[in-house]
């Protein structure tokens, strides 16, 4: 999941056109950025990656930094295409296209159709309807996109300190739900 | 919308939370803390929920090809980069020339300098400013109004009293209350840009005479008086006294008004209001002389 020393060498590649160096940088950064889109229930969340990956590559001259900083920026990326795909969505509310692509990621589709049918995993997907959007963002930032609190305070736009409060609430909100849940579960057996 | 304000005790709260986290993330299990562990149980519940995705060949393939299409096609356009810029470089400045920023900071100095221009050719600008336009319009060749120059052509020894511009063209013997006075001393510095020997050469010589006169007999000096502006002794021509109160007076009698006040003042009679008095205080000429 990281490129260490290489990072420096791929990024220069990259910026050339390379293929091998693209390649790298999609094997190591697409899975996150997915599972991140995925988390948050983005439209089409395969084509969403594609997406993010080519603003990338119409940006990349904008970009300077290390491999942490880099891959903020790619997510920070992410999130701001699926905001605009989440808002187009809105505006136009059903996509034929999107089902195809999903029924072509059979393999994804049937991990998370087992991730839905443990209760576990169910009470937990209830409990996160209950987080606020930012809350949501900040979790699924930080623990699935692994980024720092500076990280996605940058991805997010908001100050270290609110993001880590932010982080605070939703695991002692996510805490609370899940103990409630699971003493409801217990009543009911 | 703007972040919640954020009280000391959840701020403490938030970075034990965090630095918990930390070590979940960095994958170092918590030991024996009830809260670590029920955070540590949610990061779990949490990945498995959203497990690690393996992108499908056929869709990373897919996704590659894309990529590296759009940076080629990126590519080419920075390749072609010089050429474009050595062929339409000249515009593309033109073309930053008049970009906003730039087009509001060339339009302000422009009519800054059309302005300066102007009241510079007007000669309106402060005299600093406008002796300093002078010079440089000079260097290049374009004669401009000098503050210097018009003192200094009809007045040569004026060079003092160039800053009042009423005092100008006034030769130091003419009083500023005697308007003929002053246009006919203003003629005669015209004529030989000497204003001051022609009318006082006249009084200098009057007190020459009266001079002479004096040392015919010690009783001249007595009419030096000019209070009744006679300055014949019993024995003094009586021509002397025509000029009317020319005798000199050495006591600078304040109420001395009378006779066209011809005559020298060195004390510098404030009063004297009359027309061609000679005011040591207002004349570079020591009438001592």
């Amino acid at each position: 999941m990281s490129l260490g020393t290489d990072f420096e060498t791929t990024l220069l590649a990259a910026r050339t056109g390379a293929e091998w160096a693209w390649r790298r940088l999609y094997e190591d950064l697409a899975p996150t950025v997915l599972r991140y889109l995925r988390s948050r229930g983005a439209p089409d969340p395969e084509d969403l990656t594609g997406e993010v990956f080519l603003q990338v590559v119409r940006r990349l001259h904008q970009f300077e930094g290390a491999e942490a900083e880099f891959r903020g920026w790619v997510m920070t990326i992410a999130r701001h295409r699926y905001i605009d795909a989440f808002r187009s969505r809105s505006r136009r509310p059903v996509d034929p296209v999107d089902d195809e692509i999903l029924t072509r990621a059979a393999g994804i589709a049937d991990v998370e159709d087992e991730a839905l049918q443990n209760l576990a995993a169910g009470e937990l997907r209830a409990a996160m309807t209950q987080l606020s959007e930012d809350q949501r963002d900040v979790l699924f930032l930080r623990i699935l996109a692994g980024l720092s609190i500076t990280e996605v305070a940058a991805a997010t736009g908001k100050s270290p300190g609110a993001v880590k409060s932010l982080q605070a609430r939703a695991l002692g909100a996510l805490r609370r739900n899940m103990s409630s849940a699971v003493s409801e579960a217990k009543a009911v057996s | 919308m703007p972040d919640p304000v954020v009280s000391l005790e959840d701020m403490t709260r938030a970075a034990a939370i965090d630095a918990k986290l930390e070590h979940l993330l960095a994958g170092k299990p918590p030991a024996g803390d009830p809260a670590s562990e029920d955070i540590s149980l949610l990061v779990a519940q949490i990945n498995e929920l959203f497990p690690e995705v393996v992108i499908p060949a056929e869709i990373a393939d897919a996704h590659i090809a894309k990529i590296v299409e759009t940076s080629s096609a990126l590519e080419p356009i920075s390749a072609t980069q010089p050429i474009a810029t050595a062929q339409y470089g000249l515009w593309a400045r033109l073309g930053n020339l008049f970009s906003p920023l730039p087009r509001k900071i060339v339009a302000f100095a422009l009519s800054l300098t059309a302005a300066f221009s102007g009241m510079a050719y007007a000669g309106v600008l402060p005299d600093p400013l406008q002796r300093t336009a002078a010079d440089l319009g000079r260097m290049v060749g374009i004669e401009l109004p000098d503050p210097d120059r018009v003192v200094t052509d009809g007045d040569d020894d004026g060079a003092d009293e160039a800053d009042d511009p009423g005092d100008e063209p006034l030769a130091p013997g003419a009083d500023d209350t005697g308007g003929e006075g002053a246009d006919e001393a203003d003629q005669r510095s015209d004529d030989d840009g000497s204003s001051v020997s022609d009318g006082r050469g006249e009084e200098r010589d009057d007190d020459r005479e009266l001079e002479d006169d004096s040392a015919d007999g010690p009783e001249t000096s007595s009419n030096g008086d000019g209070d009744e502006g006679s300055g014949a002794g019993p024995e003094g021509d009586p021509d002397d006294s025509s000029g009317g109160g020319s005798g000199s007076d050495p006591e600078g009698d304040p109420d001395d008004s009378s006779g066209g006040g011809s005559g020298s003042d060195p004390e510098g009679d404030p009063d004297d209001s009359s027309g061609s008095g000679n005011d040591p205080e207002s004349s570079s000429v020591d009438v001592d002389d």
